[in-house]
């Protein structure tokens, strides 16, 4: 997994570590009232759809 | 992430993705991650990077813009703009701004988001302050 926990898009990753990780962040901003969304991803899925089940599954 | 957060019993915060804009593959992956009949299957918001609005004399037909909204008219959840701002050429007159806010577009997305508030080596940014990157 990259270190910033950005997705590679062409072996995309949906395991514990990168769950783990999402969890934190929530667990954090959840805490704000001004929290007005999150975003699951940002671009990942540029080309082919081969890999969207697995965006979805991070929904 | 849903169930995550429901689970916890945090603040129903809306959970969404923000797509790049190609052509071939958008309308297919708007639908695929909002369609689902289960609330947890699906995306609360879409939100859609777009930098076709390009230059100071494109217009509502020619932008592009208009395709965005016949294939977004009638979608069954909250999207918007998480980026825009094509910025070449210049000047950026924000014209898109206008559009996305009219009676044509504004039944159907929730708004926008500009790229960016600071400048950086690529020059989308609306402000400057501290030490300037070198440009690459």
């Amino acid at each position: 997994m990259r270190a910033d926990n950005s997705v590679d898009q062409d072996q995309p990753e949906w395991d514990k570590e990168r769950f783990t990780a999402y969890q934190k962040v929530l667990d954090e901003f959840q805490k704000y009232d001004n929290t007005a969304g999150v975003f699951v991803g940002n671009e990942v899925l540029n080309q082919g759809t081969s890999r969207s089940t697995h965006l979805r599954g991070m929904i | 992430m849903k169930q995550y957060r429901d689970q916890k019993r945090y603040r129903n915060i809306p959970v969404g993705y923000s797509a790049a804009d190609i052509a071939q593959l958008r309308p297919m992956l708007q639908n695929y991650m909002a369609c689902r009949p289960e609330p947890q299957e699906r995306l609360d918001f879409f939100s859609l990077n777009s930098y076709e609005w390009c230059g100071s004399q494109a217009d509502y037909a020619t932008s592009g813009y208009s395709k965005l909204q016949n294939m977004t008219a009638g979608y069954n959840i909250p999207i918007f703009f998480s980026e825009t701002g094509c910025n070449v050429p210049p000047p950026r007159t924000f014209d898109d701004q206008e559009a996305i806010f009219s009676p044509e577009m504004s039944d159907t997305w929730s708004g926008s988001i500009i790229y960016e508030y600071v400048q950086e080596a690529n020059r989308y940014g609306l402000v400057s302050y501290g030490t300037p990157e070198a440009p690459k």
